[in-house]
């Protein structure tokens, strides 16, 4: 089934090197894809207004269902807002009659059929660490990684069923496809901060420190995230112990893609301090 | 003469009304107050990034842009192909026209040795380039009355411009019609050129052959087309006529037109129609040239430099005096298209919030009104404000502006000004009373209605809560109550108390309690509840309770 692109919000402006770098991998590894006019998931809305941000993810799978798709995105927020909307639309069709009131005046309807799924669930479910391994041309070796889960990915877990909410494992099996080790970290299903660096700036801020510690006395030599959003809350925090980098970026760069097409130069990872674990 | 003086007296006021609206674009700011820049400043970097720019190798970047963005716009033909066939039938139509009709003495005399208006190809071309536009304008109608989102920002700029040219064409259409069939302008050109005069029967002929041929009416007179004076009239024709005047069915919507008019000849040669209708067409084409920076006409100036502004590109981001004059520009720059709103990513909301500032084009025009300095209540300036920070900075509108506006700078800095003047975009729509006046608060929140009830509209529900034995196990695994310096101070009430005092009822405690707006929302507590209690969605639940009952200003 071809699977629709939905980069969200936060890609083209403030974190394209995500995008392209994704993009880059889905079409080097055969994943099928389209890029359809999608609109926000809605998540920045959630706190404010519940059926505004229902709506926003209705649509967007009213967009995809048209073409007959399920939507892939990078973003764990955008997947968990979007699995989230899916599943109180299943299950109150009070609002979801009313949802597909408001869509009607565009001729969408919201009909439950078209799934959202994340990227890494598309990378390890659909192509497979095998078929991925046979991609990987330049492994790494020695090179230590902390993987960085993601909140709304995880959890709620009985909604988003993406992984073992206590004891995930999708992550580490796709970095180890690279040939990098996954160290394990008390933090690693903690949250970033990053949904409080507008209204809690100082608090966000501390629980990205802590994260970060905790990677650090862990022996990671890098921090690896596939979420838009913790991604930005990683690459905001100033002269970080601990470089980070975009799981496709990692994974792109053991396929043998180049530098440019992952934009490799927007983040805190010099293209030297992996090359050196790949030459080793 | 009287052509003449409102031909200067429009002019004149075009001149004067360009350098009004000149004035604003070194004068209004979007973006915080600091660091100041005096107008004289603004114009001294202006001119300097001016001159930089053309004595430099970007120069040949803009040459390609002029062609590719100004002329071809094949920028909009890439993204909308409709769009770009209304915007362009109008721009090539009335070009055309303007270089070829209107100026016809300047511009088609000097290079066409042949050139007069009644000859093909000009007869047929002025008729298609009329046509082109036209047809532009019916699409530019019909599309702004079938998108929702269109008819929604559609202003009366919009049908001003849109009525004015539909005055301009059709008139110059039946103007034309008019002129085919009058015999008024029939006589005197027949003096003119041959001589003869209406009356004499020496004239006969020619009429004859005219009205024949050429779609004359002679209401009242009997002119019989007999071979003889058909022949005869065909060699008047060729000695008089010929050599300017092509059949006029070459002018393929006027000719119709003049059919349409025919039977009513005699009346509207009457009243001279064809004079009517000719000061109707250049006073509608003279007031659109002396409004013309007064109206949407004015984009024929802004968007051009607009987009080659663009193409130049600027120097890095920042509060440079460049940044504050292209800003202030591409205010003016705006044609309200509507591109931007039809593909906001977060205009779908409108269907829920009837915030109109949601819509990037009408955000821009508040802002340029703001910019302006004109008053706004607190509503309309909060709703502004909502706007912006409804607005997730997605970048599509920048991206897909046909007039190259840069939007997301323009909410950047406006998100930096309201900022400043204390519409805090880090503290959101949270109530400043829930951080430090808990008292006023209470009192608040007090008078609404139950919280059981305002909860049941956001989808939470008592049996969601009931289940809770205050384990504590939600505050265990809270890492926000774990990164507090002083967990009840910070907070007020610790996610376990939260449950217990909801199934107390105790609605104002919880309402105005800061760990609601505190809750990075990671789902731990929701994750390790062992009763299944669903906390973050719960407190989700109270934000949205909370923000509608303190949102003086709500969007509906």
């Amino acid at each position: 089934m071809t699977l629709a692109f939905f980069p969200g919000c936060k890609i083209p402006y403030f974190c394209a090197h995500y995008g392209t770098s994704a993009k880059a991998v889905l079409k080097s590894l055969g994943v099928d894809f389209a890029e359809p006019e999608f609109n926000c998931c809605g998540y920045p809305m959630r706190n404010f207004d519940l059926k505004a941000f229902v709506l926003q993810s209705a649509r967007n799978f009213a967009i995809a269902e048209q073409r007959g798709m399920d939507i892939v995105t990078p973003c764990k927020c955008c997947f968990g807002s979007m699995a989230h909307a899916r599943h109180i639309l299943d299950e109150n069709h009070v609002l979801r009659a009313e949802i597909n009131q408001m869509l009607a005046a565009e001729k969408r309807k919201y009909t439950g059929v078209s799934r959202v799924r994340h990227l890494l669930s598309v990378l390890a479910e659909d192509v497979g660490a095998a078929q991925i391994g046979a991609h990987v041309r330049k492994p790494y070796h020695g090179m230590k990684v902390a993987a960085h889960y993601g909140c709304h990915a995880l959890r709620p877990s009985s909604v988003v069923q993406f992984d073992n909410p206590f004891s995930p494992t999708i992550f580490e099996s796709l970095i180890r496809v690279t040939g990098a080790e996954c160290v394990d970290w008390e933090k690693r299903l903690e949250c970033c901060g990053q949904p409080l660096a507008e209204g809690s700036p100082q608090l966000s801020r501390r629980l990205a420190e802590r994260k970060i510690t905790s990677a650090v006395d862990s022996g990671a030599d890098l921090i690896c995230s596939a979420c838009t959003y913790c991604q930005i809350q990683f690459a905001a925090m100033p002269e970080t112990a601990i470089p980070n980098i975009l799981y496709p970026q990692l994974l792109g760069l053991s396929m043998g893609l180049s530098g440019r097409r992952l934009g490799l130069d927007r983040t805190t990872v010099t293209r030297e301090k992996l090359e050196r674990f790949i030459a080793a | 003469m009287f052509f003449t003086y409102t031909f200067y007296a429009a002019c004149l006021v075009c001149v004067l009304g360009m350098i009004y609206k000149l004035r604003p674009w070194f004068s209004y700011r979007i973006g915080p107050p600091e660091p100041g820049y005096s107008a004289w400043q603004r114009i001294w970097h202006a001119l300097r990034a001016v001159v930089r720019t053309v004595f430099s190798f970007r120069i040949f970047r803009l040459a390609f842009s002029l062609v590719y963005d100004v002329i071809l716009q094949a920028h909009i033909l890439r993204k909308d192909p409709l769009r770009w066939g209304m915007h362009f039938f109008i721009f090539a139509g009335f070009m055309a026209l303007l270089l070829m009709h209107a100026l016809e003495d300047q511009v088609s005399r000097e290079l066409f040795s042949g050139y007069h208006s009644t000859v093909n190809p000009f007869m047929f071309l002025r008729n298609l380039f009329g046509l082109l536009v036209l047809v532009g304008l019916g699409i530019a109608i019909y599309r702004r009355r079938a998108s929702r989102t269109l008819r929604r920002i559609t202003t009366r700029a919009d049908r001003i411009a849109i009525a004015l040219l539909l005055v301009i064409m059709t008139s110059g259409f039946l103007l034309e019609g008019a002129k085919i069939i009058s015999p008024s302008v029939f006589g005197s050109m027949l003096r003119d050129y041959s001589g003869y005069s209406m009356a004499s029967e020496d004239s006969d002929p020619i009429k004859t052959y005219w009205q024949a041929h050429y779609g004359v009416a002679f209401p009242g007179e009997d002119l019989p087309e007999t071979p003889e004076m058909m022949e005869q009239g065909r060699f008047m024709h060729v000695n008089y006529c010929a050599y300017c005047h092509d059949r006029p069915e070459w002018a393929f919507v006027s000719y119709p037109a003049s059919r349409v008019m025919y039977p009513a000849a005699g009346l509207l040669d009457r009243f001279r129609m064809d004079v009517i209708l000719w000061y109707l067409h250049f006073l509608a084409c003279f007031i659109g040239l002396a409004l013309l920076p007064f109206t949407k006409f004015f984009h024929v100036i802004t968007t051009p430099l607009s987009l080659l502004v663009k193409s130049a590109g600027l120097p890095a981001r920042g509060e440079t005096a460049e940044r504050l004059n292209r800003r202030a520009m591409e205010l003016d720059a705006c044609t309200s298209c509507g591109t931007c709103s039809l593909h906001c990513s977060v205009a779908p909301m409108f269907a829920r919030i009837e915030n109109r500032y949601i819509l990037p084009s009408e955000r821009l025009s508040a802002l340029k009104n703001l910019a302006a300095g004109k008053t706004m209540t607190p509503g309309q300036l909060q709703q502004i404000v909502e706007g912006g920070q409804i607005c997730t900075k997605c970048y599509r509108c920048t991206r897909l502006c046909p007039a190259g506006i840069d939007l997301q700078d323009i909410w950047l800095a406006a998100e930096a000004q309201f900022a400043q003047q204390g519409y805090n975009p880090a503290a959101r729509w949270i109530p400043d009373s829930f951080a430090r006046d808990l008292p006023s608060a209470h009192q608040k929140l007090s008078s609404d209605a139950d919280l059981l009830g305002g909860l049941a509209a956001v989808s939470v529900h008592q049996e969601d809560f009931s289940g809770c034995l205050k384990c504590k196990t939600c505050t265990n695994a809270c890492p926000v109550v774990d990164a507090a310096d002083d967990p009840l101070g910070d907070l007020d009430l610790l996610p376990h108390q939260m449950m217990h005092a909801l199934s107390l009822g105790m609605r104002d405690e919880v309402l105005s309690s800061r760990m609601i707006w505190a809750c990075a929302t990671c789902y731990l507590c929701q994750e390790h509840c062992p009763q299944g209690v669903r906390i973050t969605d719960i407190f989700y639940g109270l934000k949205n309770l909370a923000y509608r009952q303190t949102n003086k200003y709500p969007p509906n």
